[in-house]
């Protein structure tokens, strides 16, 4: 719970220099005193939340209080954290709104054609699957080597607690569901690199810009990485599984540092200084209206044609909704979320 | 004009008085005529270019429908366009007329704008060696 707050308090502060709890303003008023009360307030808000909240919460899971009353407090404590959360982003937008300013209405693009190459080039796109490949390749010719009953879940102090009989569902089965993971996310990135708008087209914001939509997609292919050795690794040698989720685990909270470097956009990177938005001229922000954000979270434009523009409080994209694509976009996911769950039942009998 | 080794950017201003598909022509119309592409080149899809722009796709569209209509691109269904070679044109005395005033207004309104007279000289200037360069390096 102390994560979420973290990252709440993070987040406020990583957004471009001209969105500002989702409201596109002038980059100075950041660092003005108005904006470092604002700021303040919003930090203080979200920590007094969330111990009230881990107050309830961890006598709820330690404290020993029957199995009705600590879920209670557990659902209480995290209600309590979250709302906090809510008041205190819709309390800082409230007080931005009156430094709201009309973004730019000038655009540029690159005349060149997006890159065919996928992220991370072909072969590196292909490793993940390879891993896999090779794992399924092991077991088939280790086929006669496989016991037949053998542990596919463990509780937390690595004893198993679950078992599949030896059969090509048991064996392949968790394969086959990290290759449907890595599909996904493969698919994700692919779309992304082709469909993501960028903001600045030239100079030094539009260089970070093109570093930081690599980076992050990297990270993705990264993380691909490691759900093939995960799920690779769960089939060939499960004793080492710990091993691999440590590692997992370390490789995402070192992409949440490399993102938290970057700032959303790449505006935190290294590089020459953005050029000063002169006094005469509105701030680019993120080239979407404000009036198109719904409670400065959820975009909605049908005269949009992006499929994908940058968030406005977080790091990365998030879906137009107004875009008939978004749809088939979330509807994939959504599938997505159902058809593994599902299928690890099915498949791991 | 672009210089050769300049990206090539179209920049348009969706609260100006010009239509956006005319902007994006005329930002287009003068990198091609600069030779910032050479014939053959695939120009991006109508859809990337209306992603990045924030702008309909019918808006690109028309853009290019209008510059292929000048000879300058090859639309193909799901290919994109392709810059072409255009052939050299002749125009009309009363066009090099029309032309030679509407640069006439253009610099009387930068002066009225508070631009020096010397500094619309020198960039008419500079605009015409590039073009003579472009125009050199096209043979």
């Amino acid at each position: 719970m102390p994560v979420f707050a973290v990252v709440a308090v993070l987040t406020a502060r990583l957004t471009r220099p001209d969105i500002f709890f989702s409201i596109t303003v002038d980059p100075s008023l950041r660092q003005s005193e108005r904006g470092r009360a604002i700021l303040g307030l919003f930090n203080r808000t979200v920590i007094i939340f969330s111990v009230v909240g881990m107050a309830l919460t961890l006598p709820g899971a330690f404290a020993g209080f029957g199995l009705a009353i600590g879920v209670a407090l557990m659902v209480a404590g995290a209600v309590v954290e979250f709302g906090g959360m809510i008041i205190a982003y819709t309390n800082a937008r409230n007080q931005v709104r009156p430094y709201q300013v009309e973004p730019s209405r000038e655009r540029e693009v690159v005349i060149k054609p997006r890159s065919g190459q996928p992220v991370g080039g072909g072969l590196g796109q292909a490793g993940p699957f390879l891993l896999l490949g090779l794992a399924a390749f092991c077991l088939w010719w280790r086929w006669d080597s496989i016991p037949q009953r053998f542990p596919i879940h463990w509780d937390l102090y690595g004893k198993p607690d679950g078992w599949a009989g030896k059969n090509w569902r048991s064996v392949f089965g968790s394969l086959f569901l990290g290759a449907l993971m890595c599909l996904f996310f493969s698919l994700l990135l692919n779309g992304m690199a082709r469909g993501v708008r960028r903001i600045h087209s030239s100079g030094p914001d539009g260089e970070k810009e093109s570093r930081f939509l690599r980076t992050m997609l990297l990270s993705v292919l990264a993380l691909e990485y490691c759900l093939a050795a995960m799920f690779g690794f769960m089939a060939l040698l499960p004793r080492l599984m710990i091993i691999l989720i440590v590692g997992t685990l370390l490789i995402s909270f070192a992409i949440v540092v490399v993102a938290v470097r970057c700032g959303q956009g790449g505006w935190r990177m290294r590089g020459q200084a953005s050029a000063t938005v002169p006094a005469d001229r509105a701030p680019a922000g993120d080239r979407t209206p404000d009036e198109c954000w719904k409670w400065g979270l959820f975009y909605y434009n049908p005269e949009d044609p992006a499929v994908w523009v940058e968030k406005r409080f977080g790091i990365g994209w998030t879906v137009n909704f107004g875009n008939a694509r978004a749809w088939f976009v979330m509807g994939g996911i959504l599938l997505f979320a159902v058809a593994v769950p599902v299928l690890s039942i099915l498949l791991l009998k | 004009m672009p210089k050769q080794n300049e990206m090539p950017i179209v920049r348009i201003d969706l609260g100006g008085t010009t239509p956006v598909y005319r902007q994006i022509v005329d930002s287009l119309r003068a990198l091609l005529v600069g030779g910032a592409f050479a014939p053959g080149e695939r120009l991006p899809t109508v859809r990337e270019i209306a992603i990045d722009l924030g702008v309909n796709h019918n808006t690109v569209a028309e853009a290019y429908r209008l510059l292929a209509e000048e000879g300058w691109l090859e639309l193909k269904r799901h290919q994109g366009a392709t810059v072409l070679l255009r052939p050299a044109q002749s125009a009309a005395p009363a066009r090099q007329e029309d032309f030679v005033q509407r640069l006439r207004e253009l610099a009387a309104r930068a002066i009225a704008d508070g631009v020096d007279k010397k500094e619309v000289a020198d960039l008419l200037g500079a605009l015409a060696d590039n073009l003579k360069q472009s125009k050199k390096e096209n043979l």
